[in-house]
């Protein structure tokens, strides 16, 4: 199930229990830290449960997560000096699903496009990611970022094209 | 076909994954995709690309941390019960307080006087707590986002 549609009707403890992990992801992407990424997790559901009542149905409901997220990612960076990127790069697992050489070259792959993926712009990385991986509809990504839908789609698009380039070889 | 009218299909092929374009939109880039070898090979790319995203896995969050959350966020709706009830209760003590003075008035005994200082000191720390949530709330970055 997307992000996007664990939003749907359920109380505050459903909400939190589905969308924990994912947030999680977002909140490292952007922090690049693993504690910094449980604080603003923490901070960020708290200031949800606060005002859960004042929430007008629960279909927006990820996308006030994300924004806080966000928001708060934002104030850890500006007191922090740089990203973590190793910590990012350490938690990319490979599928236990598969036997050992095919989730070697899953790992090697995966690994190849998370390359290509952090060596792009930071406003195009974070927008891929919102769409690929988080599941965010583009009127849900214009919330979080504060962005209009033309720019939503044109970075997808740029950041898309980038990443098809400098995969190039693994496509063929 | 002009080049730019290429380009322009090009640009939209993003969305027409994403399933985000007008019905008059997707009937365009359908109808180009038909006929233009290069730009069906970019969206087949861009389709596996997405895939490939979307499965790639990251560690999740430990599960002790996790717990901690979940522990500190139930506590929150008894502890706002709980002001609920001691700003409410307060308030109707002091009004049935100063009512009953008013009515039977006689100088206070030293036990009164006494307890009036308690009560006196713990509204007031009350209120230092309550005027500190407000000033919080007013420089809150998050109160204005739609919900």
């Amino acid at each position: 199930m997307s992000v996007s549609q664990a939003g749907q009707a359920g109380s505050f403890n459903e909400f939190f229990h589905r969308t924990n992990r994912r947030a999680y992801v977002f909140a490292l992407h952007l922090s690049g830290n693993r504690e910094d990424a449980m604080d603003i997790l923490q901070e960020a559901y708290l200031r949800m449960h606060r005002r859960w009542s004042e929430c007008e149905g629960e279909a927006k409901a990820v996308a006030w997560l994300y924004t806080i997220v966000r928001n708060l990612a934002l104030d850890h960076l500006r007191r922090r000096a740089r990203r973590a990127e190793a910590e990012i790069q350490e938690s990319i697992l490979s599928s236990s699903a598969d036997g050992p050489e095919r989730a070697a070259a899953r790992e090697e792959l995966s690994r190849r496009l998370w390359d290509a993926i952090r060596k792009l712009p930071a406003e195009q990385r974070e927008i891929l990611l919102l769409r690929d991986w988080h599941g965010l509809n583009y009127s849900e990504i214009a919330q979080v970022l504060g962005l209009s839908l033309g720019t939503v789609s044109s970075r997808i698009h740029h950041a898309r094209e980038k990443i098809r380039e400098a995969m190039e070889d693994y496509l063929r | 076909m002009t080049a730019e009218r290429h380009e322009e299909i090009r640009r939209m092929l993003s969305a027409w994954l994403d399933g985000e374009l007008t019905q008059v939109e997707e009937q365009r880039v359908r109808v180009h995709l038909e006929d233009c070898a290069e730009c069906r090979r970019a969206c087949e790319d861009m389709a596996r690309l997405q895939e490939m995203t979307r499965s790639l896995r990251f560690a999740g969050p430990g599960e002790d941390r996790m717990k901690e959350i979940e522990k500190s966020l139930m506590v929150q709706a008894p502890r706002r019960l709980g002001w609920l009830f001691l700003v409410g209760g307060l308030a109707a003590w002091l009004v049935y307080a100063a009512v009953m003075a008013a009515r039977h008035w006689r100088p206070p005994t030293v036990e009164e006087l006494i307890a009036g200082a308690v009560v006196i000191g713990f509204v007031m720390l009350l209120v230092s707590v309550l005027m500190e949530r407000v000033r919080q709330l007013r420089y809150d970055r998050y109160r204005r986002i739609q919900k």
